[in-house]
């Protein structure tokens, strides 16, 4: 998806469908920003190979490479260690979400999410 | 012409001017005050009028991600055609939108049996009946029933959060009980119980289509193998 006024890329890492397409949907709302998804960790390195992203937006949670695991390769990886990383976490998974920060997460959101949460947070750390 | 000296005969002219001049500033600081006051209502009644701009704003943000959710919820659960992936769905709408740690889902009746779960024990998960029992009052109102309080009180699959009964046109063939939210979770917020609402008419016909589905297909399946295996055979 992307509009010709987009001046931000931002790649939305879920292998929910349902919270995926819902993060897009808010996301949409930010004129600025062009979304990309991916189904998981290693589905987001591929795109993130080649492409400039401005911001990340990841699951914890994911099959064949998780969020923790991408959050580490994309901060040891010169293009994107300074790129703000939120991280979608749930209310149990609280070492997780310490976890994604010290590892170089910027921010997390907690599920269920709310859409004008996600799109405040993006404002945030991108200065819109 | 008057005499324009004071009783100590010095000129009183330069008085009367600066008495004058003085009065003219007083009027005019009395107009600017004026003027002052006046727009600092104007101001006063922009802030007020962008704060409600502010907090309709806020609103429509609400209600276009709550839009956005109902939306996504249907679309989920409308788009399989495995019964298999509807459950999955069911699952992932219920702890990712609504925030539910564990659940069970039953079908059938008057003896309805657990077809999915989470955080749940297979020891606790025998089957219900559901002309009495904690899933009896949602199966006779037909609409879902939520234990209201915030925080909201523990649940239990005798004494569940909330039972959403699984409605087949008129016919309720099953029900969701909700036994536990996640801990930051404390109260029910008003999309949810549209969310609950939308599950009652649509899950059990989104089973029900991808139950069909898969039917269709396999029978497709086997007549397609027939006709190939008697083309075989002429």
């Amino acid at each position: 998806m992307s509009t010709q006024r987009a001046r931000f890329r931002c790649l939305v890492v879920e292998d929910s469908q349902v919270m995926r397409q819902l993060l897009v949907f808010a996301l949409q709302r930010v004129r600025e920003l062009e979304v990309t998804e991916a189904d998981d960790g290693v589905d987001a390195l591929r795109k993130l190979n080649g492409n400039r992203f401005d911001i990340i937006i990841t699951d914890i949670n994911m099959p064949i490479m998780d969020g923790l695991k991408l959050v580490k390769r994309i901060r040891s990886d010169e293009t994107y260690k300074d790129v703000p990383i939120i991280v979608v976490t749930t209310e149990g998974s609280q070492e997780d979400r310490q976890r994604a920060l010290t590892l170089g997460a910027n921010a997390y959101i907690t599920k269920p999410i709310q859409g004008p949460q996600v799109v405040a947070k993006v404002r945030e750390l991108l200065q819109l | 012409m008057t005499d324009s000296r004071t009783p100590d005969g010095l000129d009183a002219r330069p008085v009367v001017r600066a008495g004058e001049a003085l009065q003219h500033m007083r009027q005019s600081l009395e107009r600017v005050d004026r003027e002052r006051q006046g727009l600092m209502k104007v101001a006063s009644s922009l802030e007020e009028f962008v704060r409600s701009q502010d907090a309709r704003f806020a609103e429509l943000e609400q209600e276009l991600n709550d839009t956005a959710l109902l939306y996504v919820a249907t679309y989920q659960l409308q788009a399989r055609d495995e019964p298999r992936e509807v459950l999955r769905h069911l699952r992932e709408l219920l702890e990712q939108l609504i925030g539910v740690e564990s659940f069970a889902l039953y079908l059938g009746g008057p003896e309805a049996k657990v077809i999915a779960s989470r955080g749940l024990t297979t020891a606790e998960l025998g089957p219900q009946r559901t002309h009495e029992g904690p899933l009896a009052p949602a199966y006779v109102k037909r609409a879902p029933i939520l234990v209201e309080g915030q925080p909201l009180p523990a649940g239990s699959l005798t004494a569940p959060l909330a039972v959403v009964p699984l409605l087949l046109a008129e016919r309720v063939v099953g029900a969701i009980s909700i036994v536990k939210l996640f801990p930051h979770k404390q109260a029910w917020a008003a999309v949810d119980v549209q969310l609950l609402n939308l599950l009652a008419t649509h899950a059990a016909s989104a089973l029900l289509a991808a139950h069909l589905v898969r039917q269709a297909q396999q029978q497709s399946d086997l007549l397609g193998t027939l006709a190939n295996l008697g083309e075989g055979l002429e």
